[in-house]
């Protein structure tokens, strides 16, 4: 593996400046990814820098809003147990998504952050659930961005550091849908939905959010409207050109998967809803 | 870099390089052998070891990772030549078979029972999800752990 150094430091500006006083330093969380790509010598890697050891990344807080202050670090199984999470709107969109992961073990290491920017189905479930992320650098620089735009490409940059996930406060339900790949168990096509129901549970508002395929997590809007629209009234969503072919799926099948999965979430989300 | 951890209950201080996995330490400098490397690529589980009061994949984790921390292998689970309760109903279901996935699947169970006492058998088949049984006897292991838990209850 390509790995020259590695460092845990004890405290959250330690790390930033290891970050910014090496470059091509990379943070870790759980390590998955990074250790993957290191033993493909897909990556070369000057220093690792452990965010494992920093405790104030880890845990779940009710934010000043009332949302969800989730630490980066925060394990995918300590997450989906949290009693403020369980007992929260997120609650039941976030296990469905993190069911979609591997197994247990990956669960049990792999953190919010690494999920985040992997881009996969947990991703795409905090996508729909309005996720802010808070990002530190060196120099006590701060910014915050959602995770809809981050996996849009604005950021994280080599220097920084996801802090939290920031869940707002809402009283949509979430669920979550997807067809796995038979092999890999990955998934072909995954969608997170956000709805609010009005009285006699007719959708209000639809939050809409995909993965699946080569790009990452991503909202699509054709499928909101769709989901919104009154049942009968809508002709098939339009969504050419949303969904990427590979070796494992045309774009075209990921599509259709979309508006069917997106039906089943939106039945599932119902099913939660407690009015 | 020096790292020192729990092994079994025993301490061990060790010099290592930064990119030496956590299952080659307990391999090579351990003596530890439980834990396999099947695949190296985190999808077997053949490598499976608990961290903490968690099961980990031990290919997927630098040692380095694992400084201060307290590692059980499957030599672990029991006093030397016993064998625990769901160890014992694995024999008795034939739950082994070329016997190479068994450390791995039996240290991803031991988790799976010790958060959840009364596992169904999708909970005991999403438990084994991380772990592959090149025989495919899936099926006698699913049998092993519904007994392991009858006969605890």
């Amino acid at each position: 593996m390509e790995l020259l150094d590695y460092t845990a430091p004890a405290t959250l500006d330690e790390a930033l400046e290891a970050l910014r006083a090496t470059p091509g330093a990379r943070p870790m969380g759980g390590g998955h990814r990074l250790i993957l790509d290191m033993k493909r010598r897909a990556r070369r890697i000057p220093l690792l820098v452990d965010l494992g050891r920093l405790d104030e990344l880890r845990g779940v807080r009710r934010g000043p809003d009332g949302g969800l202050e989730i630490g980066s670090t925060t394990t995918i199984a300590d997450l989906v147990a949290d009693p403020l999470v369980r007992g929260s709107h997120a609650g039941g969109l976030l296990a469905d998504a993190a069911a979609a992961m591997p197994d247990a073990q990956v669960r049990n290491r792999a953190t919010v952050g690494g999920a985040v920017v992997a881009g996969a189905d947990v991703a795409a479930a905090l996508i729909a659930l309005e996720a802010g992320l808070h990002l530190r650098s060196g120099g006590a620089r701060s910014r915050r961005v959602s995770v809809e735009r981050l996996l849009a490409g604005e950021g994280p940059a080599g220097d920084e550091v996801i802090v939290a996930v920031e869940i707002p406060a809402t009283t949509a339900q979430g669920a979550y849908e997807r067809l796995a790949e038979p092999a890999a168990l990955s998934s072909l096509c995954g969608v997170a939905v956000g709805v609010t129901f009005r009285p006699g549970g007719a959708v209000g508002a639809c939050r809409v959010a995909v993965c699946g395929g080569p790009g990452p997590a991503r909202r699509v809007p054709a499928l909101e409207d769709a989901a919104a629209a009154a049942p009968g009234n809508g002709a098939e969503p339009r969504l050419d050109g949303v969904f990427e072919s590979d070796d494992v799926a045309s774009g075209e099948y990921r599509a259709h998967l979309a508006r069917v999965l997106t039906r089943r979430a939106v039945t599932r989300a119902r099913d939660r809803d407690p009015a | 870099m020096r790292i020192t951890l729990t092994v079994n209950g025993d301490r061990v201080e060790q010099d290592v390089p930064p990119n030496v996995l956590l299952v080659d330490l307990l391999r090579d400098t351990c003596d530890l052998t439980g834990a396999k490397v099947g695949c190296d690529t985190g999808q077997c589980g053949t490598c499976v070891v608990r961290l903490g009061d968690r099961s980990v994949k031990s290919c997927q984790m630098l040692a380095v990772q694992a400084d201060g921390a307290e590692v059980t292998t499957v030599e672990g689970l029991s006093g030397d030549g016993e064998l625990t309760p769901l160890q014992e109903a694995l024999w008795e279901e034939h739950g082994a078979q070329c016997g190479f996935c068994v450390p791995g699947m039996v240290m991803s169970l031991t988790d799976l029972l010790e958060h959840d006492s009364a596992p169904d058998e999708q909970a005991i088949r999403a438990g084994i999800a991380g772990n592959l049984c090149r025989c495919t006897g899936y099926g006698a292991v699913v049998r092993a752990v519904q007994k392991a838990v009858k006969d605890k209850s």
